[in-house]
């Protein structure tokens, strides 16, 4: 397919949106349950209700800046005190990304050295790192 | 802790770590049960180890938040989907409590993918592309 108009509109349609679970995905993702895996009806109800919640939560709003502003001063205190030293800054921005999404998910917050918070941060990246790998083969074969 | 990481070392872990092979991941999901036979090598045990890992810690939090839950005072969204479980009784609905009969709830976050993105946003501060999945077992 070549042009905007071709490759776009296939994109909006519900009918070609459908995800068919492998094995795998059920295995990954829960069946066809949730956003990720799911099509049609199940998956309009669960964002709907995904999206008006985390709204209520503060998400997008302003409210959640005192959340995001308390990562972000962790995050500056920790590179302040690494002294100069040549550091990763890739986990470390995760770390505080993760964080302020997993309080409105669970109302939970760990420090950023905290050993739950690196083994769940491990597990999604670890876990996308596949998904991507699958998109790009599938894509490649395509 | 991963503080101050080699990058040589973190460079080993991530290819210990990985089962993301093209090889492997067509085996995975296009021929699972050869994937199961070699499970060592395909990837598979890697596999299930990570989704085991992730449904231990999703079902640890609902459960702690079923046994804390207060109807008039939902804290965070996982209170949020279990008010909505118990409300629905719309048995075609995709919240009614027979769908998943332990109504147990996990949650991931499609969030993920805004910190994979994050490095050429620029601002992790607005995150604008968070997305739950939610699903019962």
């Amino acid at each position: 397919m070549c042009g905007e108009l071709w490759q776009c509109t296939p994109l909006i349609d519900a009918a070609v949106s459908g995800r068919k679970p492998t094995e795998a995905t059920s295995f990954l993702l829960g069946d066809e349950f949730g956003i990720l895996q799911a099509s049609g009806d199940v998956w309009l109800e669960q964002r709907r209700f995904s999206m008006k919640t985390l709204r209520d939560f503060g998400f997008g709003r302003a409210s959640m800046e005192d959340m995001i502003l308390e990562e972000a001063r962790e995050l500056c205190d920790w590179i302040r005190n690494q002294g100069g030293a040549p550091i990763e800054l890739n986990r470390r921005f995760s770390l505080a990304v993760v964080n302020s999404l997993w309080r409105i998910l669970t109302g939970e917050r760990y420090e950023h050295d905290d050993k739950a918070l690196l083994d769940i941060l491990d597990n999604l990246e670890r876990w996308i790192k596949l998904q991507l790998k699958v998109f790009k083969n599938s894509h490649s074969e395509c | 802790m991963l503080i101050q990481l080699n990058f040589n070392q973190l460079r080993t872990q991530r290819l210990l770590l990985d089962f993301t092979s093209p090889i492997k991941v067509a085996l995975l999901f296009f021929y699972p049960k050869i994937a199961k036979f070699f499970s060592k090598y395909s990837g598979w045990d890697d596999l299930v180890m990570s989704a085991q890992s992730k449904r231990d810690l999703f079902e640890r939090i609902i459960q702690e938040h079923s046994e804390t839950f207060q109807e008039d005072n939902p804290r965070d969204f996982v209170d949020m989907y279990l008010q909505e479980v118990r409300r629905t009784r719309n048995k075609f609905s995709s919240f009614h409590a027979t769908v998943g009969s332990s109504c147990k709830i996990l949650i991931l976050s499609k969030f993920l993918r805004s910190f994979l993105n994050f490095h050429t946003r620029r601002e992790f501060l607005t995150i604008c592309n968070v997305g739950l999945f939610c699903c019962w077992v």
